[in-house]
């Protein structure tokens, strides 16, 4: 199956609309790529500026530096998160990627797949 | 009344509770169900129709992830809708807490009962996916004649 076109394809060959929420506890940024053929992508960047007394007790996640330390533990607050969607025929993807500030490096990165189609068997009767 | 010419319905689900034998030296002994595995393979493995068994040639490998992928809950048999027998396994598979940095985009999908080891039932695939310090979850569709994970129509 097709894989999520690179951030410059979208760029290139998508139509694009960005939306900008000013939240109370949270700057959050939402990208909509639409290629010709109807593909939907869509990234959301988070900025929070500070923690949520609501979600306190989720906001430690796993992340791993790769530099064979293993995993540690961050609050949230302090990477940039990023999530996305791939929404086609074949499955409904979404996706989290958190980085260090001032860094490209991904530390965490989660995804979930839903597939839509799955391959289907038929079996038919012979002619004599 | 009037015959029409058709594969059984009943023989189609016959088929995924392993019923029928056509061939010789393919003798089932276990009566029980049998029990499935998940497993990751990279991008640039070829895991297609023609596997007949897992290996771990190609497959991902990371901090958490165990060669041969997850076990698979089954708790529903197959059953049938109309004219369709199908299956779906009975919980997304989860693959938790885990580094998998070189690209994957399939799912093999086994048994490890089987008469032939480790013997293939499903390749699937998706966009490519990275994971860090996470999980990757794949949701299975809705068990019914037109999006569970197996169907024999």
């Amino acid at each position: 199956m097709a894989d999520e076109p690179s951030i410059d394809y979208l760029e290139l060959f998508a139509s694009k609309a960005v939306q900008n929420f000013d939240e109370p506890l949270q700057f959050r940024t939402v990208v909509t790529y639409t290629l010709p053929d109807g593909r939907v992508y869509q990234r959301t960047t988070v900025r929070i500026e500070k923690l949520n007394p609501f979600v306190a007790d989720r906001g430690v996640i796993d992340i791993d530096l790769q530099d064979g330390t293993g995993f540690q533990q961050r609050h949230e607050s302090t990477l940039i998160k990023t999530v996305g969607s791939v929404d086609n025929a074949n499955e409904f993807t979404t996706w989290v990627e958190c980085r260090l500030p001032g860094t490209d490096q991904v530390v965490h990165r989660s995804a979930s797949t839903w597939l839509k189609a799955t391959p289907g068997m038929g079996a038919q009767t012979g002619i004599f | 009344m009037a015959n029409t010419q058709a594969i059984c319905t009943s023989f189609k689900q016959q088929l995924l509770l392993g019923s029928h034998n056509f061939g010789v030296g393919m003798i089932r002994a276990a009566t029980t169900v049998d029990s499935f595995k998940a497993a990751l393979f990279l991008v640039s493995a070829t895991i297609n129709a023609s596997t007949t068994a897992y290996s771990a040639t190609g497959e991902v490998s990371g901090t958490g992830y165990s060669a041969g992928g997850i076990a698979v809950t089954n708790a529903t048999v197959p059953t049938t809708s109309g004219t369709t027998a199908f299956w779906t396994p009975s919980a997304s598979l989860v693959y938790s807490t885990v580094t998998l940095s070189t690209a994957f985009d399939t799912v093999l999908l086994y048994n490890t009962n089987a008469t032939t080891a480790n013997a293939a039932v499903a390749v699937y695939t998706f966009g490519s996916q990275t994971i860090t310090a996470g999980n990757f979850t794949l949701t299975m569709p809705t068990n019914d004649a037109t999006h569970a994970l197996i169907q024999i129509a």
